[in-house]
């Protein structure tokens, strides 16, 4: 596979007003994220998730080592706005990323910044937001729109920049249950198309929808693998302070308790045929 | 301090063209003491009846009575609340402020006129409460991890000692271990002082394990109030309101479709599951 981004001995450290410079928030990272691949980052709070998603798109740059986005050098300030646009990201909040007074105006802010046409414009917004299932509310104010809508309308702007990746820095924390369905519906429709997505979240049922999951933990990558290879680590994974799976977990409890329930059982389907089986044999 | 909500209606902006009617005709009644979970999608009404709970809101019609302050829509000071609700808004370290972390979570004492000396030692017992370490107390807040900010911004708020505390999403951005560690500090305190509790959560995990009444809103109105196992066992009427079953309950009614006898449906924690588990497997091992 084609690799989009590479890191190469990466490392960052803040720098304080007062106090100078900070302990290294990452250090060491060797990563290289394949064009179109579905890639989740989880670790801890702290571990310097938030402080990678910043580094791949050059908002911040690396204090040592280097960044290849698409053949481009982060610490290149010439091809910054190229990286930016080549890397989009998507935050948290959805009330602070939203600039426009219609959801119209909203999506056109970052096409207006980079002088796009105004007949491309309308296409490109017309597209997108049909993408993501918004069309209809051009109109509307962003403000009447659900949480879900909201994330929608800020990966709709994104689209209209044409990235080649999307990252989601826990995108769906602050979403109800069905705000989040919408956004993670949205994240595998743009990975069906080819948009390569890296999504950082704390939730183990949103990174099982990846293809690899890198671990992060004192600003180290600590492990990487399949998202079924991760669960069946489960001591590992309390040590990163991450949660499992419920099955998972009552896997673990029951087997603790004497049960005979296989190891390698990571699935709810898998679990309540097991279950079934055991209590039904006596 | 019971708190009892009466046809309670709020229109933001009443009578002009950007009216917009967030509670109808809200009934309810927190008991003294209740782990209350609120729970409901995105524009429910959720934040809008925590914050007539706190004082910062008047309803447009009806009333609500906390202990013995009664506030109506001609109520002209609701200010006798503040020292009696503390709220913990979402993301509250937004709001950390001061030097040093003592002197921010003594702010709230200060400004209910206790003494320095009285507001220094509710300093240390709210760090304490929340689990924070005495070192940390000369620090500046903004050098702590985002855990322990959380962790001051909920102390600054339980060293004004309030008798009801809520709480809107107090975990959004934790990690599992720091949602954990901090929802199960406040059970035990709310126990320890007889504090009632208000959890405003999108995590029906969350309401689950700790709560012992739910309220759901559904666009401003209030549809269902209960106990948890008998709320969340509700199937598809959850789905309508924009909610979900917690993973527990939904792996209960997987198994379900195919044992008999089944199991109880009101597990609604792992470990529930694995007590009802086990001892099912023990009876049928020894006839």
């Amino acid at each position: 596979m084609e690799p989009i981004i590479q890191l190469d001995g990466v490392g960052f450290r803040y720098e304080l007003p007062r106090e100078g410079k900070s302990d290294w928030s990452l250090r060491g990272i060797r990563l290289t994220v394949h064009r179109g691949e579905h890639l989740a980052v989880m670790g801890p709070n702290g571990s310097g998730k938030s402080t990678l998603a910043k580094l791949l798109n050059g908002l911040l740059i690396p204090s040592e080592g280097c960044i290849v986005v698409d053949g481009l050098d982060t610490r290149d300030g010439k091809t910054l706005p190229a990286v930016r646009r080549k890397v989009g990201m998507v935050f948290q909040n959805p009330d602070n990323q939203i600039v426009g007074t219609t959801v119209k105006d909203d999506v056109a802010f970052g096409m207006e910044n980079a002088g796009i046409p105004r007949k491309e414009m309308l296409e490109r917004i017309r597209e997108v937001l049909d993408r993501v299932g918004l069309n209809g509310l051009e109109a509307s104010s962003p403000h009447h729109l659900s949480g879900g809508q909201k994330q929608r309308l800020a990966i709709a702007g994104v689209l209209a920049m044409r990235p080649e990746v999307v990252v989601f820095d826990e995108a769906t924390s602050m979403l109800d249950p069905a705000g989040r369905k919408e956004v993670l519906q949205a994240m595998e429709e743009l990975h069906r198309t080819g948009t390569t997505v890296i999504h950082i979240t704390h939730s183990v049922r949103e990174a099982f929808c990846a293809e690899r999951v890198l671990i992060l933990e004192n600003g180290k990558i600590q492990w990487q693998g399949s998202p079924r290879e991760l669960f069946l680590q489960s001591e590992e994974v309390c040590r990163w302070s991450l949660e499992v799976p419920l099955a998972v977990e009552l896997k673990n409890r029951l087997r603790e308790r004497g049960l005979p329930v296989r190891q390698d059982i990571v699935g709810t389907e898998e679990l309540v045929e097991t279950i079934w089986t055991l209590l039904s044999r006596n | 301090m019971d708190i009892v909500i009466q046809k309670l209606t709020h229109v933001y902006m009443e009578g002009t063209p950007f009216e917009q009617r967030a509670l109808t005709g809200v009934d309810l009644r927190i008991p003294s003491g209740s782990f209350a979970a609120i729970i409901g999608a995105t524009g429910s009404g959720k934040s809008t009846l925590i914050q007539h709970i706190a004082g910062l809101l008047k309803p447009s019609r009806g009333w609500l009575r906390i202990g013995n302050i009664e506030i109506g829509p001609d109520t002209r000071d609701s200010s006798r609340l503040r020292g009696k609700v503390g709220v913990v808004f979402q993301y509250p370290e937004h709001q950390l402020f001061e030097e040093t972390v003592a002197k921010d979570i003594a702010f709230g004492p200060l400004n209910l006129g206790l003494s320095a000396l009285e507001a220094n030692r509710r300093v240390e017992r709210a760090m304490e409460w929340v689990g924070l370490p005495r070192e940390l107390a000369s620090r500046s807040p903004f050098h702590l991890s985002g855990g322990q900010m959380r962790r001051a911004a909920v102390a600054g708020v339980l060293a004004m000692e309030p008798d009801i505390l809520v709480l809107d999403e107090p975990t959004a951005g934790l990690d599992p271990v720091g949602r954990r560690q901090l929802l199960d500090r406040i059970a035990w305190l709310r126990r320890k002082r007889a504090m009632t509790v208000i959890l405003v959560s999108h995590s029906m995990e969350e309401a689950a394990r700790y709560a012992d009444r739910l309220y759901i809103l559904h666009r401003g109105r209030k549809v269902m109030e209960g106990l948890p196992a008998d709320l969340f066992t509700m199937g598809d009427r959850l789905a309508k309101w924009g909610l979900e079953e917690p993973e527990a309950v939904r792996l209960v009614r997987c198994l379900n479709e195919r044992l008999n006898p089944p199991l109880p449906e009101s597990l609604l924690t792992v470990e529930d599951l694995e007590e009802a588990i086990v001892a099912r497997w023990e009876e049928g091992k020894s006839p």
